[in-house]
């Protein structure tokens, strides 16, 4: 637990609606290693959002929040106050965000969001300048110098992106978030990101916490891999765990549905049938049952626990104790 | 629509607004069945008294009963109102779709025109008109229908824009649906929101415009009662006494009061749920 | 097989600046070319796929083909009339034989209808009125595994994979012989891209409908893609047989484009080309070959002469001085 940046234990956030308690997230598990890459995989309706929200301290007015505890860098962020967590953000921990545009102020110049974001620090203007324009140049921006003054729009989306990377590293934060930061681009541009990325990583030594569906992109960067669906992380392990040995049946069928993963071309793909339930009247038992394929009587009634399957392989299924 | 109706009236303001607003309209409406005395009919010799058993609100420097003066002035408010607000409503709204989906050139003429109109402030428009043609119910009318149309126009012209380039537009055009269609049962609809409120809103300020105009003598024509038209007799009378001041304002105030918590909280539903949804 | 659609040599232009803007800035073209020099064609029963990045310029020429956009050149073919120039009247009549699937599922169908009205509207539009709406409704629901009841919702209350289903169904409400799809599995989870994927494979077998697929998901061009092209700042870099393309890539874009996809597998090895640079913009078109100013295997004449057409087999082609 020490050799982690993060560690979530038990963590669970409800939503009240209309309809009733809405269980977002459910005694959810995560670890974040110091200086690894971790991805969260999962489709819509998985949790995602919530729990970046949850980390961050910023949910919505209806969320509450049951039970669990959220360790980073030793502390509590449950417990700590709104002070406390505005020190953090930005600058222990920092996000990159799907669409650029959104993070990006339209009506400021680059270089001005870059200085004010370091108001922290009490160096001279000219120094906050060049470390922009440090941070620029390391995130591929050719010569950012003379770019400073222009304005987002003024920019490509895979620039945009690099830009936001560099606003968000350049306080060396001990924790960054990217919730899909690729997801918009092209392919080819997506490779340059996650190079990005991993050279940055391994420069400042932070961990990334990072968040995708697209599983190759993951596969590629990650070193642990987390797996949710409907509210539950239902595997935690090693990237080359997951993906070679899948414990949970949902993973399986994951794996499997990646049309970048089947090899010879095929008129009849393979997917997962059904949706997922409701998770404001919710059934008894395991989550995935109803789409599972290989449900057994306790599927029914008994909720899965949370069990090491070896080396750190993290599950929650019924079948790994049979 | 029920279901709003039921949301408005959880709320305490707009419970409030929604009975302020029925209960003058109902007045309004039945004035010829609960008025107890003609609002025309003179008798001098009763003439400024202050409010009684017999006349609940007193009588004017001609004997007329106050109260029923402010009943009948409620019809001609709440004429004033709904037929100037629908009609400057249909014409601006298709004016506002017009120019939102239509050519540029003619995007640019509907602005011009809606630029000018709006140049004017709306009483000195209401004077010179009234000046020119005399002042009446139908010019009053006519005067705020034309003020109001590029109002509506121009929310709806926006809302078009933004509207126009949406998907489900062009699937619609590539479907080879007419302009006719589009604009009838794909763009009317979902632009109309916001246009509900902001009639909503409008209707104490039509009132008050007509009120003010009445005021000055330049609306509606003695010896029709008109809010306007108590108050301006009031004004003289002041320091004889302050009840045809009062009888005039109460109306306006409730209607105003009525009107603006409905408008608020309905603006507040509708707000809440648009940001739901992105 | 007859040729459902041939376009050749098609170009479609946007003016980016006003005659007032060309004469003070002195720009002598005012216009730029979303697509420069597009010639294909589409037989009866096939799927074509149109492969390219943001900015290839391959949304605009869907949409020229759906007739939405006028091509300043070219002419584009369907059944042999020609769409260019069509007057109202014969654009009503193209406009019932081709449908549109768009890239947004929800966002492209129209908030206020319900999914009955919308499946049915073309009936309405063509004033097809002996037709029993209801009858057709069932039928094309059941047509793409939507249950009945689903008439009656409304476009905010369906999910990504049913909204893409409606659309389908809308798609096929007047027995188009083409259908043109817009990234079909964009905003899709992988869990269900295959259900969208396996119904248009179904309908092309069972009904002949040939099928005009954009997209920039290099996964999913090889198991729905009869012949694919890749196209890059408006012209067509190669195209071909899918299985041709995707065995032995020839042309340095389509070779970058492959080798850029992640593999689901955390020890795969990657032989990958980094393309430099970015996409240029429209308004200055690099001279000679538009993708040397990126490509990995640039040569000599590159930048210079315009690259020549190399046929390799008579489906097979593709533009450039030093194929692989």
């Amino acid at each position: 637990m020490s050799n982690n940046v993060l560690t979530i234990r038990d963590l669970s956030v409800h939503y009240h609606t209309d309809r009733g308690e809405l269980k977002a997230m459910r005694h959810i598990n995560l670890d974040v290693p110091r200086g690894s890459i971790v991805g969260v995989v999962g489709e819509s309706g998985c949790g995602k959002s919530t729990l970046i929200a949850s980390i961050i301290r910023l949910l919505a007015e209806n969320a509450t929040i049951p039970n669990g505890a959220i360790d980073f860098e030793s502390r509590d962020l449950l417990k700590l106050s709104e002070d406390e967590m505005r020190a953090i953000r930005g600058d222990h921990m920092s996000i990159v965000f799907q669409d650029p545009m959104s993070t990006l102020n339209p009506v400021l110049s680059i270089g001005r969001q870059m200085t004010d974001i370091q108001y922290r620090d009490k160096k001279s203007q000219a120094e906050k300048i060049q470390r922009s324009v440090d941070m620029l140049a390391s995130v591929g921006i050719p010569d950012p110098a003379s770019r400073l003054k222009q304005f987002p729009h003024e920019f490509s989306g895979g620039m945009q992106q690099r830009i936001s990377i560099a606003m968000a590293l350049q306080a060396e934060p001990s924790l960054l978030i990217a919730d899909e930061p690729t997801t918009a681009l092209d392919a080819t541009l997506e490779v340059q990101i996650i190079h990005l990325l991993k050279a940055l990583q391994k420069d400042i030594g932070c961990s990334i916490l990072f968040i995708s569906h697209h599983l190759g992109v993951i596969a590629e960067l990650c070193d642990y891999v987390v797996v949710m669906y409907a509210g539950e992380v239902v595997e935690e392990g090693t990237a080359r765990d997951v993906f070679h040995r899948p414990a949970h049946p949902y993973t399986e069928k994951l794996l499997q549905c990646d049309p970048a993963g089947i090899a010879t071309k095929s008129r009849s793909l393979p997917t997962i049938p059904g949706e997922i339930p409701d998770l404001v009247a919710m059934p008894p038992g395991c989550i995935f049952k109803n789409r599972c394929g290989l449900v057994m009587t306790q599927c029914d009634t008994v909720v899965p626990q949370w069990t090491d399957s070896g080396n750190g392989h993290f599950v929650s299924c019924h079948r790994t104790h049979s | 629509m029920i279901n709003i109706l039921k949301r408005i009236t959880h709320e305490p303001l707009g419970l409030t607004g929604l009975i302020l607003v029925i209960v003058i309209v109902i007045s309004a409406v039945l004035a010829n069945f609960i008025a107890p005395y003609d609002p025309i009919a003179l008798n001098i010799l009763d003439r400024l008294q202050s409010p009684s058993a017999n006349h609940l609100l007193g009588t004017d420097q001609l004997g007329r009963d106050l109260f029923s003066r402010v009943l009948y002035g409620g019809q001609v408010a709440l004429k004033v109102a709904l037929i100037s607000i629908a009609a400057a409503l249909s014409i601006g709204v298709l004016l506002g779709m017009i120019a939102g989906f239509g050519p540029r050139w003619l995007d640019n003429i509907i602005m011009m025109f809606f630029d000018t109109i709006r140049s004017f402030p709306t009483v000195m428009f209401a004077l010179a008109t009234v000046a020119l043609v005399g002042p009446s119910l139908e010019t009053v009318i006519a005067v705020i229908i034309v003020t109001s149309i590029p109002n509506y126009g121009r929310v709806v012209r926006t809302q078009t824009l933004s509207i126009k380039t949406n998907e489900f537009i062009m699937a619609e055009r590539v479907m080879g649906v007419s302009t006719l269609r589009i604009l009838g049962v794909h763009v009317l609809p979902n632009v109309i929101g916001p246009l509900i409120i902001l009639a909503s809103m409008d209707i104490p300020t039509v009132i008050a415009l007509e009120a003010g105009l009445s005021f000055l003598g330049m609306g509606v024509k003695p010896p029709t009662p008109s809010w306007g038209s108590i108050l301006n007799d009031g004004y003289t009378l002041i320091r004889n006494t302050p009840w045809p001041i009062i009888a005039g304002s109460i109306p306006l105030v409730l209607i105003t009061l009525g009107f603006t918590f409905l408008g608020e909280s309905l603006r507040d539903l509708i707000d809440p749920k648009l940001r739901k949804s992105l | 097989m007859s040729k459902v659609l041939q376009v050749e040599n098609v170009r479609v232009r946007f003016r980016v600046k006003s005659t007032m803007q060309s004469l003070l800035q002195q720009v002598s073209d005012p216009f730029i070319d979303a697509v420069r020099d597009v010639s294909f064609s589409i037989s009866e029963g096939e799927t074509f796929t149109l492969v390219g990045e943001s900015g290839s310029g391959k949304s605009t020429l869907a949409l020229a083909v759906a007739g939405l956009l006028p091509a300043a050149a070219g002419s584009i073919r369907f059944n042999g009339d020609e769409v260019t120039t069509m007057n109202h009247a014969a654009m009503q009549v193209y406009r019932k034989q081709i449908s549109f699937m768009w890239q947004n599922p929800v966002g492209s169908l129209s908030p206020r209808l319900n999914v009955g009205s919308l499946i049915t509207e073309p009936y309405k539009i063509h004033a097809m009125k002996e037709r029993n709406l209801k009858t057709e409704c069932s039928r094309l629901l059941k047509m793409v595994g939507l249950p009945d009841h689903f008439s009656e919702r409304y476009p905010h209350q369906l999910s990504g994979g049913q909204a893409r289903r409606v659309g389908v169904a809308r798609a096929l409400a007047l027995n188009p012989k083409l259908i043109i799809a817009d990234e079909p599995t964009a905003g899709l989870d992988v869990s269900v891209q295959g259900e969208i994927l396996n119904l248009l494979n179904r309908l092309q077998v069972d009904l002949g409908i040939s099928i005009f697929v954009i997209t920039h998901n290099l996964n999913i061009v090889r198991h729905i893609s009869d012949r694919t092209a890749i196209m890059y700042l408006g012209r067509f870099a190669e195209q071909g047989p899918t299985d041709d393309i995707f065995a032995q890539p020839r042309h340095p874009y389509t070779l970058a484009l492959l080798s850029a996809n992640p593999e689901p597998d955390p020890d795969a090895e990657i032989g990958r080309i980094e393309l430099k640079g970015e996409v240029p913009s429209l308004m200055d078109r690099p001279p000679g070959c538009e993708f040397h100013t990126r490509c990995p295997f640039v040569g000599e004449s590159c930048n210079i002469v315009f690259p020549p057409v190399h046929t390799i087999s008579d489906t097979h082609a593709l533009t450039c001085h030093y194929p692989r």
